[in-house]
């Protein structure tokens, strides 16, 4: 494990690898649809590994999905039942248990298909959509619910000091993800690092970062890698995720973003659990439900949104922001008009549907240089 | 359940023929925008909150008025919406008597034909003409394309109509979207309320439905100056009991029949206004639970006297999920190729069942909520097994599931239901639409190729 974890920040990180150990070390495999708000200091306690379903595949995986489903089900959820039926990820047949939450509909039926069809049982967590005071107080009682099926079915006693402790070694990794912010890194290299993130243990995070970054002395000899002359771009609302062309896309277009505002990006590290709550489950629901799924909290999910991206824009430095749309997302479709004309009013905006299709390079390539060239104009 | 006699019947050319409460039941539903003038112009201080999903009983129990926004649109179609207003005219001075006589005197001319057939023919091709623009309508004002049809048809709806209402009570049970959707509202639809349903079962889940349901009343309050009491909600669940358990005579009694009160398509058309005007009970509770109940009257009376219409060789259809607009030509097809839809989405979510009105009647009420959770549930396979159980109850010969293109959480169910349903001899067909109107001739060929393999 130690040398899957100092493999080098420019090269992909060998996933395949890094659950194959986890398997021959005698790991139970829990499948988290890629979510936010299961909280994932509850399965680790429970001794097992998370695998998250962040790691997608061709545009023929989300078709596959569809017939399980339906074709207007959002074409990551689509794409990642595909990927369990094309088999072509190992460590996806590997998957002995999966968490279904009402998320989204993707998450909700996804997963109960998923669940169906591989004879996979599936652990409920019920999310309730507003965050009042007696939502948090249901949302407690379903992540101790969660907590004690999880333990019943994996045959593992949950105990509450070992998750107090998960939520503190989470928290330091979530600090840790806060400071990649700092160390000059962006692009590509960036989005690596907070795909890792959410696929690694807490502490194997941290040893990672520390090792490639934090504490590499040659690293830190380098300075400041960032040019300054360069657009700051936010990639804003749908996450890339893991074998997503769509980055290497953005870069071969010359679009170099500097602040990932998704949950598979700098939010990954945003919301501490309350260490010094001595009800660990509220302290959990507490920062699940009112720090995570921005999108998904009624009333007002538009306007939480909108405050969070003009913050950033101001706060680092933003010249411009690509709204990035996955096709038929739940949370992402209502509101992409208003998200442009609120904040093109500060930054140009370049709002972006896809799927998993390649076929629309050219004309990405034209939408998105045509957008750097606008950005480029006042430079950083 | 009320067991009546079904005696000899021939069917009948203009199936309207005296059903002075089927046109009454239609004309509250397209004049809405009408009657709440009307409410107002009566007590201007009453407050209007517009529902989409048959709970309006707290609102009723509050003193306001709920209204599906829908009704409120002008029903221009082959001038429905001015037929409406003749009617309304006729009854404010002669009374409802005065429209039956009528077409008992215009049955025998010419003229009287084609206002039967009007009412007949139009009504839900009204509601069809409005249902086919309004997702455009949305569309035109960046709401996304390809979200659902109901998402898209609501929306619309709150836009052009919004402005009548004080308040909005909106329920995006199941559906993440939906509540986005909700939410998508608040920009233009004032005190713009959602309340959340847990989706599991138990005292936790009990605590909170009812604490949101608090937080309902309490903007309820502030907007209409009254106090809640459970003495008035009991009394508006007592009046909507009631109209329940008439809806499920209908379905298990008539629906279930082999006579009907109308011929089939026709009887299509008025369990389609029976299930669209539940949601808001037509702004008027007391005046539609006579309504309903009369309603009731009329079709077991038609049937008794001979009007009905000899149904025992037409295939039974459920024709579902629909509540979000379905496709007329689609009950064109079935009817002519000998078949009768029946409609039954609110007793498939549990919508029918009962309240209790003693003791806490907020909690009640708040259970009633719930009880949804056992119909249709934290996954597709309490839908589908919910859908199976009341097919077979019905005893239908086939299923007609509607897809829409766009909906992402109760579609999905398909699969599932399907493997259901062979395994239970209930054959499928699906048929889909975008938009109103779209695919009709698809949809056609899959029914005729379904109809003729149920009648083999």
């Amino acid at each position: 494990m130690d040398s899957i974890l100092a493999t080098p920040a420019g090269e992909p990180f060998p996933y395949k690898q890094y659950f194959m150990e986890k398997k021959e070390a005698g790991r139970v495999f829990v499948g988290i649809f890629a979510h936010e708000m299961v909280p994932v200091e509850l399965v680790r306690a429970a001794g097992a590994t998370i695998v998250p379903l962040v790691f997608v595949g061709p545009e023929e995986y989300s078709a596959t999905g569809g017939s399980f489903m339906s074709h207007s089900t959002c074409t990551f959820a689509r794409n990642i039942v595909g990927a369990f039926v094309h088999e072509d990820m190992r460590f996806y047949k590997q998957v002995e248990y999966l968490v279904r939450s009402n998320y989204c509909n993707g998450d909700f039926c996804g997963m109960e298909y998923l669940g169906r069809e591989f004879r996979l049982p599936t652990i409920d967590l019920s999310v309730p959509v507003k965050t009042l005071g007696h939502s948090v107080a249901y949302f407690t009682s379903q992540v101790e619910a969660f907590a004690q099926r999880l333990g019943s079915l994996l045959g593992a006693r949950i105990e509450e000091d070992e998750t107090k402790r998960q939520v503190k070694v989470h928290n330091a990794a979530r600090a840790a993800i806060r400071r990649l912010l700092d160390v000059g890194i962006y692009g590509s290299e960036l989005l690596q690092r907070y795909q890792e993130a959410a696929v690694l243990e807490p502490a194997e995070l941290v040893e990672r970062l520390d090792a490639i970054y934090f504490k590499n002395e040659a690293f830190l000899s380098e300075g400041d890698k960032r040019d300054t002359k360069h657009p700051g771009i936010m990639l804003s609302g749908d996450p890339i995720f893991v074998n997503d062309f769509f980055a290497s896309w953005l870069e071969e277009f010359g679009a170099s973003v500097v602040y990932y505002d998704t949950w598979i990006g700098a939010r990954l590290g945003e919301t501490d659990v309350d260490e010094a709550d001595p009800d660990v489950y509220n302290a959990l629901a507490r920062a699940y439900l009112l720090g995570h799924g921005l999108e998904r909290a009624v009333p007002a999910a538009m306007d939480s949104r909108l405050r969070k991206a003009m913050t950033l824009v101001k706060e680092r430095n933003i010249t411009g922001i690509i709204n990035h749309t996955l096709k038929f997302c739940d949370f992402q479709a209502i509101g992409r008009g208003e998200f442009k004309d609120q904040l093109g009013k500060l930054v140009p905006v370049l709002d972006v549907e896809r799927d998993y299709s390649q076929s629309g390079f050219g004309g990405m390539k034209t939408r998105v240089e045509a957008f750097i060239e606008l950005v480029s104009g006042g430079g950083r | 359940m009320t067991v009546f006699s079904f005696p000899q019947v021939r069917p009948g050319r203009f199936s309207l023929f005296n059903s002075v409460e089927t046109i009454k039941l239609a004309h509250a539903f397209f004049s809405g925008k009408e009657f709440i003038g009307m409410y107002k112009q009566k007590d201007p201080g009453k407050k209007v909150v517009s529902v989409t999903f048959p709970f309006s009983e707290i609102i009723f129990a509050m003193g306001a008025i709920p209204v599906n926004l829908v009704r409120c649109e002008d029903y221009t179609y082959k001038e429905t919406h001015l037929l409406m207003r003749r009617i309304t005219e006729i009854t404010k001075i002669f009374g409802w008597g005065a429209i039956d006589n009528l077409l008992k005197l215009a049955y025998f001319t010419r003229a009287g034909a084609d206002v039967v057939d009007i009412l007949c023919d139009n009504m839900i091709g009204a509601l069809n003409e409005r249902y086919t623009q309004l997702p455009r309508y949305a569309e035109e004002r960046g709401f996304p394309v390809d979200s659902c049809f109901a998402s898209r048809m609501l929306y619309a709806a709150n836009l052009r109509q919004g402005r009548v209402a004080d308040a909005s009570f909106d329920i995006p049970y199941r559906c993440p979207f939906f509540a986005k959707y909700y939410d998508s509202l608040t920009p233009f639809m004032r005190n713009n309320f959602l309340l959340d349903i847990p989706m599991t079962s138990g005292a936790d889940a009990e605590a909170a439905m009812e604490a949101d349901l608090q937080e309902l009343v309490a903007m309820l309050e502030r907007l209409t100056g009254n106090s809640y009491s459970d003495a008035r909600l009991a009394e508006a669940i007592e009046a909507t009991n009631e109209v329940k358990a008439i809806y499920k005579e209908i379905l298990y009694g008539i629906c279930k029949g082999d006579v009907l009160p109308y011929n089939p398509f026709t009887f299509a058309e008025v369990q389609a206004l029976m299930l669209f005007s539940l949601t808001d009970c037509n702004s008027n509770l007391k005046a539609y639970r006579a309504n309903f109940k009369r309603l009731f009257a009329e079709m077991t009376g038609k049937i008794a006297r001979g009007e009905g219409f000899d149904a025992s060789r037409c295939s039974k259809i459920l024709y579902t999920p629909m509540f979000g607009g379905f496709e007329q030509e689609n009950v064109k097809a079935v009817s002519k190729l000998g078949g009768r839809v029946i409609l039954a989405d609110w007793e498939i979510f549990g919508i029918l069942e009962p309240i209790s009105t003693t003791g806490d009647v907020l909690h009640n009420f708040a259970l009633h909520m719930l009880r949804m959770n056992q119909f249709l549930g934290f996954d597709n396979e309490t839908y589908a097994n919910t859908m199976i159980r009341v097919a077979k109850d019905l005893g239908v010969d086939g299923v007609l599931f509607q897809g829409v293109f766009g909906c992402k959480n109760l579609g999905p169910v398909l699969k599932i239901f399907k493997e259901k349903a062979r395994q239970n001899g209930i054959p499928v067909v699906e048929t889909s639409f975008n938009n109103i109107g779209e695919n009709v001739e698809q949809n056609k060929t899959r029914i005729e190729a379904f109809m003729e393999m149920i009648q083999a």
